[in-house]
């Protein structure tokens, strides 16, 4: 990641209490690179979905803003991945990723090329027809990030997307995630429990501290190409050495 | 979540084998047959009064029949009427509620006075009991989306009636099918205890009236073939119910158990 890279977006000081008082985010200031991989790292319960979902508009901030660098975004600038699945079971492969197109009152014939470059992307030729019970769960995550991808975002945001899935289907799913932004060129906002993930995956990391979450640390990446065999080497695990020194020092007292 | 009957061989060999007791026992302790008649005799009765019973069985049939179909489109169309606003649901609830929870023999009289048609009459007391279920689970069925997929419509900007209609609607179904198997059961004993009540006041003549007639008259065998009909009737609503429902839910495949 160049210095010069710019933000696509920028959060200042959002700070979000619930109607019950509890208070999931503290003044959180963050930059989001354009078309890097930016990862929230923190505790259980420290804000990230919180963050993701404000940021998402989903969610609003008690007080703060959120500026977008090319203006607010429009309905399908926003791709939204969750820890589950989250498709309609009754529909198949293609028609849940239509789902955005026919929101958007698209018709199928002009969604059809977008569909099925969001399929071939996850490599899911074939499985149009599928129901979502007959895949497999790594497969059922390739369809939610096809349809996420299919209406061209600007950014992707992925609260866990992988956090529900073995550690082997999980491996190839970073693998996918990190050929797939290199090939549509998009911003991606990752929350992930895991360091090792995150390390992965991150061109910048931004650690949390436990509830309220603020932003205790951020840490660019630059590990060079990735492959299996970078998980082997020494500066991998001293990145991870690293990040998890600073999540516990976050967690003491 | 689903009940079938998917191997029919045990329940017709217990069938069997209850039948075959029955008959041996009536038989062996010589039980007078105006206390209990033997399965023997109560097909002998089925028999010598099957177009009486048959006609019955088809009035009845016709009024509980009507009932579902009105309990299926009635309490569907309630459940999404309620679930468009919060206060509508608050002001309309409770009368569904005092209609669910009031012993329908209780009020059967008054609505056999005051509708003119006794067909309509007993129509309506089989409605009030079977529609409920429909709704109950409808209205469950409509609030059961995913919150992920509620904010996923949302992210893209749909539209209350998009939301209704691709989300809301499809994840009630389900539940709405699951509804209407009760209200099959119950439609036919609404039917039932409505014809119980009307007696020979009604010019309809149901099963239920045949075994009211046949208790009078000390026919005990014909009013076990009466009964006999009526379960079987019951039976038959709830299979066919759930054919319609497995068939309705086809795509919803491992989603609905
Ligand atoms: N709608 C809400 N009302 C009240 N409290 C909420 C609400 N949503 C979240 N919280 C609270 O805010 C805090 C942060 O929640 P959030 O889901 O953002 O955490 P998280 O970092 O995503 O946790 P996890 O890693 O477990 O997903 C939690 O303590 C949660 O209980
Ligand atoms: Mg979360």
């Amino acid at each position: 990641m160049t210095p010069t890279s710019k933000p696509l977006l920028t959060t200042n000081n959002i700070s979000r209490t619930f109607t019950d008082g509890t208070q999931a985010l503290d003044n959180v200031s963050l930059n989001i690179p354009e078309g890097h991989i930016t990862t929230l790292l923190g505790p259980s319960g420290c804000g990230k979905s919180t963050l993701l979902r404000i940021i998402s508009g989903l969610d609003d901030a008690s007080t703060g803003t959120t500026n977008w660098q090319n203006g607010a975004p429009q309905s399908g600038d926003i791709g939204f991945v969750f820890q589950d699945a989250t498709l309609l079971p009754w529909a198949n492969v293609w028609d849940n990723i239509y789902l955005p197109f026919r929101i958007q009152n698209t018709s199928r014939n002009d969604a059809n090329e977008a569909i099925e470059n969001a399929i071939n992307l996850v490599d899911l030729n074939g499985f149009e027809n599928h129901h979502p019970n007959q895949l497999s769960g790594g497969m059922r995550m390739r369809v939610s990030i096809a349809r996420a991808l299919a209406t061209n975002p600007s950014v992707l945001l992925m609260d866990e997307p992988f956090g529900a899935l073995d550690e082997m289907t999980r491996f190839r799913l970073n693998d996918d995630l990190l050929r797939i932004k290199e090939a549509v060129n998009c911003t991606v906002i990752f929350v992930t429990h895991s360091v090792y993930e995150a390390v992965y995956l991150s061109d910048k990391i931004a650690v949390m501290s436990p509830r309220p979450g603020r932003i205790i640390a951020e840490k660019e990446i630059d590990l060079g190409n990735r492959t299996a065999v970078l998980r082997a080497t020494s500066e991998f695990a001293q990145s991870c050495g690293e990040i998890s020194l600073l999540l516990t020092e976050g967690d003491a007292p | 979540m689903r009940m079938r009957l998917k191997d029919p061989l045990p329940p017709t060999l217990i069938g069997i084998a209850v039948l075959i007791g029955w008959e041996v026992a009536v038989r062996l302790f010589e039980v007078p047959h105006y206390v209990l008649p033997g399965p023997f005799l109560i097909a002998q009765a089925l028999w010598q009064n099957a177009s009486l019973l048959f006609g019955s069985l088809w009035i009845t049939l016709e009024i509980t029949l009507v009932a579902l179909i009105a309990a299926a489109l009635g309490g569907a169309a309630l459940a999404f009427v309620m679930s468009r606003a919060r206060w509508l649901e608050r002001s309309l609830l409770p009368y569904a509620i005092v209609a669910q929870v009031t012993p329908i023999v209780a009020i059967a009289p008054l609505i056999i006075i005051w509708v003119d048609s006794a067909f309509a009459a007993l129509v309506l007391c089989a409605w009030i009991v079977a529609f409920f279920p429909v709704l109950a689970n409808t209205m469950t069925g409509l609030k059961s989306a995913d919150p992920n997929l509620r904010d996923l419509f949302r992210l893209y900007g749909a539209s209350r009636w998009q939301t209704q209609s691709w989300l809301e609607t499809p994840t009630a179904l389900p539940y709405f099918f699951a509804g209407l198997r009760i209200s099959g059961g119950l439609a036919l004993i609404g039917a039932v205890v409505a014809e119980f009540v009307a007696g020979t006041g009604g010019t309809a003549t149901g099963l239920a009236f045949r075994i009211l007639e046949a208790g009078y008259r000390l026919q005990i065998p014909k009013l076990f073939a009466a009964l006999f009909l009526l379960s079987l009737t019951g039976i038959l609503i709830y299979t066919i119910l759930s054919i319609l429902s497995s068939w309705a839910l086809r795509r919803w495949i491992g989603a609905a158990d």
